[in-house]
């Protein structure tokens, strides 16, 4: 969930507009990755795994343990807490290796 | 392909002071990272289009973060960001990735400057949605404003859980519990080496104040042993520590949360000078593998350089020294400043290091995780957490006669998915160690091969025909 600024207000976030995540409307701002804008949505299941399918989510974060695993606009394993989320942009929580072309 | 005299991988604290000091060399140094911004882990800025309305909320890091990029930006530097270093070829050729494309990068001289990353040890349930780390928790509060959870508890060991609990109660989080595996009368041994870290004090209590404030208390010699959930996280199992860190039965409890932050110190990279056949020695609670350096940051390669935690953790000062260092010395390599000028340049910054080094001696000590707590990683539990490889999978392995990590990764694909054994490494070492009976410096680590971060084979093939 984003942090809610109260009456001291730290920091002002970008120009919000929507992206697509499986199928919903999702709010976003400029220069939040695809994980927030998925975490704030309350989609906590950015992949299922493989062989086990099994729920996986965000977990270092920094773009080290590629867990975060996303389709965006058909391409698969991309790194959802690395990428920014772009006006107009398409993304599917990814089954396995994700099916569509190899990032 | 295109050449540099000097190449710095990493843009946190040891890189660009690496890329300041060799700039002051006439040099202009090509400092590659694959963050949208520099700042490394530890001054990760927010992003670009974030307007900060109130600097002074965001505490002590934020602004010496903001003083280092500031001298950066002035600095003579090509920052090359969002680019990822896929391998590493002879002669000093870097493999690069941005954007979908593919490209080559050959230096004179090398700096690595590859930093660290949690360190999670395996429990059942740890691969659940909300379960997270330490740091990928702190990302969260500190670059993207964002909560990992409502009702959030954090488990670990060691000096960083105080800022990542910090800024959350900071930033409004409902923190349920503070879990620090040690206790306090462990450390009264070691407390001489504190006389003289004024600066760390002073850290602290700004660390400290926030948690006074939202009364939140830190549970020691406790640890969150199980998290269960059908979908997500939806509540965790922690337990009381004996002295070597084992739980104890019967001190179980149920504690109902939906977000989870766990980290016992740090791992480092060294996925790219294990490319260079650098010499590596392992040290316990430094980071396990850790590139061997001398006093001028050289590694056991001509004209590669390594500074920061890739050489053993030590913090964000240390890492500044070291990098100073090691530009000077990457210049007097690239015969820019002679050798009696780059003796003179690193001596102030080898003083601070002989200052400083006592306090993560004390750290690594104190917070290194004991044997006792790795038991709970259970049979079932998955270890390898890209290939889905669990802790029975491994031993079966290793009593069919892998005696080292090569062996195990051979026999169960651990350590050969996505993310190339980075998080599996030290759970797999310390697996094989205590089926063996061994030392885990003894257990080797996982082999370093390109490719050690994902490109495409398209990117690949147009880099091959020279599209890029």
């Amino acid at each position: 969930m984003r942090i809610k600024e109260g009456t001291r207000q730290v920091v002002r976030r970008g120009e919000g507009f929507e992206i697509e995540v499986d199928g919903i409307p999702r709010q976003a701002f400029e220069g939040e990755t695809v994980a927030s804008v998925m975490l704030a949505s309350r989609t906590r299941t950015l992949r299922k795994t493989r062989k086990a399918e099994e729920p996986r989510g965000l977990f270092c974060g920094i773009g080290v343990c590629y867990d975060c695993l996303v389709v965006v606009d058909g391409r698969a394993n991309v790194r959802a807490c690395m990428i920014r989320a772009t006006l107009g942009m398409s993304v599917q929580t990814q089954v396995g290796i994700g099916g569509g072309e190899e990032a | 392909m295109r050449g540099v005299a000097l190449a710095i991988v990493g843009a946190g604290p040891a890189g660009l002071s690496a890329a300041i000091a060799a700039s002051k060399c006439g040099l202009r140094p090509v400092v590659i990272d694959e963050n949208p911004a520099p700042g490394g882990q530890i001054f990760r800025q927010l992003p670009r289009e974030f307007q900060v309305e109130l600097p002074e909320a965001l505490g002590l890091t934020y602004e010496k973060g903001q003083k280092l990029l500031a001298r950066a930006y002035d600095a003579n530097i090509e920052l090359k960001l969002g680019t990822t270093v896929w391998g590493l070829f002879d002669p000093l050729t870097l493999g690069l990735e941005c954007d979908g494309k593919a490209e080559s990068l050959q230096c004179g001289a090398l700096v690595l400057a590859t930093g660290g990353y949690d360190r999670a040890i395996p429990f059942p349930g740890w691969t659940l949605p909300g379960v997270m780390t330490l740091g990928g928790a702190q990302t969260l509060v500190k670059s993207q404003r964002m909560l990992p959870g409502k009702k959030i508890i954090l488990s670990g060991s060691g000096p960083f859980l105080l800022p990542v609990t910090s800024q959350l109660v900071e930033a409004g989080a409902n923190i349920v519990a503070i879990l620090e595996a040690s206790k306090p009368m462990g450390w009264l041994p070691r407390v001489s080496a504190l006389w003289g870290q004024w600066d760390r004090f002073r850290e602290g209590w700004d660390y400290l104040k926030p948690l006074l404030k939202a009364r939140v208390g830190v549970r020691f010699g406790q640890a969150v042993i199980e998290a269960w959930g059908k979908e997500k996280v939806e509540g965790v199992v922690t337990a009381s520590l004996d002295d070597n860190w084992r739980p104890i039965a019967g001190t179980e409890r149920t504690i109902l949360v939906d977000a989870v932050a766990v980290g016992y110190g740090f791992s480092v990279n060294t996925q790219l000078s294990r490319l260079c056949r650098c010499e590596h020695q392992f040290r316990k609670g430094y980071g396990g593998w850790t590139v061997k350096v001398d006093s001028r940051q050289a590694t056991s390669v001509a004209k590669v350089f390594a500074a920061g935690e890739t050489t053993g953790i030590g913090g964000s000062d240390i890492a500044a020294a070291e990098g100073s260092i090691a530009g000077y010395s990457a210049a007097e390599a690239l015969e820019m400043i002679s050798e009696s000028e780059a003796r003179a340049r690193r001596a102030p910054y080898l003083e601070r290091l002989r200052k400083l080094r006592p306090f993560a001696r004390m750290m690594a000590d104190l917070f290194s995780p004991r044997d006792g707590l790795f038991d709970i990683t259970s049979r079932e539990t998955v270890v390898c957490r890209c290939e889905e490889v669990t802790a029975t999978q491994i031993h079966e392995a290793i009593d069919n006669g892998a005696s080292d990590l090569t062996g195990v990764k051979s026999r169960t694909r651990a350590g050969m998915g996505m993310c190339q054994g980075r998080v599996c490494g030290a759970s797999v070492a310390t697996l094989v160690a205590r089926r063996t009976g061994r030392w885990q410096g003894e257990v080797g680590a996982f082999s370093g091969r390109p490719i050690v971060k994902p490109v495409s084979m398209g990117a690949l093939a147009k880099m091959g025909r020279g599209e890029s």
